[in-house]
């Protein structure tokens, strides 16, 4: 096994365990910290809305970016792993 | 119980198809289109908006479904921010307690640690190549995710977490 090779698998698990770490804190009570699944909830709530002025205000639709990035994301990660 | 055995049943069968084959791409490609259809919809927010809510449930949170192209949107509601009530809820299940738990603190930051490493490392080892002394997370994954076993159980988390991204 080529250095490149474990230095690259090393920072994969690094990577995996960071994660870990941060949901540990963050499940801790009081903690600021956000839990992957929070984070993931808040991120999938992300809207792009447009606004219009014409006497009256209001505002017209509301582009949920975040959840058709997320499933976007999410289907190409499937596809990547079981398909391509 | 019912999604579950459905879910393992859509991965047991996902699994059977081979990587690269046109089975295993119009599989995945339908299946995950279903459930982003499904959640895009809003048929499942809707559902599950149906359902009995607390008296005491914020106005606020019927913004968290995903909305029809005629539905209102508060005036107020700020643009380019995730769409998230100012009043405070207890944490605990359901729609308004997820409603509350959506505003994030700076502290949030700290994700990007582990999402910054992984691109590091992926894309290093795919700007050398992708090959055995730069491997990628997927070049590391592909022989694993060879045997059946393993790959129907990594379906099922796919599938699994797809479900649960629909649900919010």
């Amino acid at each position: 096994m080529s250095l490149t090779r474990e230095l690259a698998i090393g920072g994969y698990l690094a990577a995996a365990l960071t994660v870990v770490a941060l949901e540990l804190l963050a499940r801790r009570t009081g903690s600021r910290l956000p839990t992957l699944g929070r984070l993931c909830e808040s991120l999938l709530r992300l809207r792009i809305g447009l606004r219009f002025r014409a006497g009256l205000r209001f505002r017209a639709g509301g582009l949920p970016v975040g959840r058709i990035a997320g499933y976007a994301v999410w289907c190409w990660l499937g596809w990547h792993l079981f398909a391509r | 119980m019912v999604r579950v055995l459905v879910l393992a049943l859509l991965a047991l069968v996902g699994a059977l198809f081979p990587s690269f084959s046109p089975a295993a791409n119009l599989y995945v490609l339908v299946v995950g289109g279903t459930l982003a259809w499904l959640a895009l919809s809003g048929r499942l927010a809707r559902r599950a908006l149906a359902g009995p809510l607390p008296a005491t449930t914020p106005a606020p949170v019927l913004v968290e479904a995903p909305l029809p192209v005629e539905a209102p949107v508060p005036v107020e509601a700020p643009m380019f921010t995730p769409t998230t009530p100012t009043t405070p809820v207890a944490a605990g299940p359901g729609p308004a307690a997820r409603e509350a738990s959506s505003r994030l603190s700076p502290a949030a930051a700290w994700w990007l640690v582990p999402v910054l490493l992984l691109g590091v490392v992926e894309l290093t080892d795919l700007a050398l190549g992708s090959t055995y002394p730069h491997p990628t997370l997927s070049n590391l994954l592909d022989p694993v995710l060879d045997h059946y076993p393993v790959r129907a159980a990594a379906y099922f988390g796919w599938l699994a977490a797809f479900w649960w991204l629909v649900r919010r």
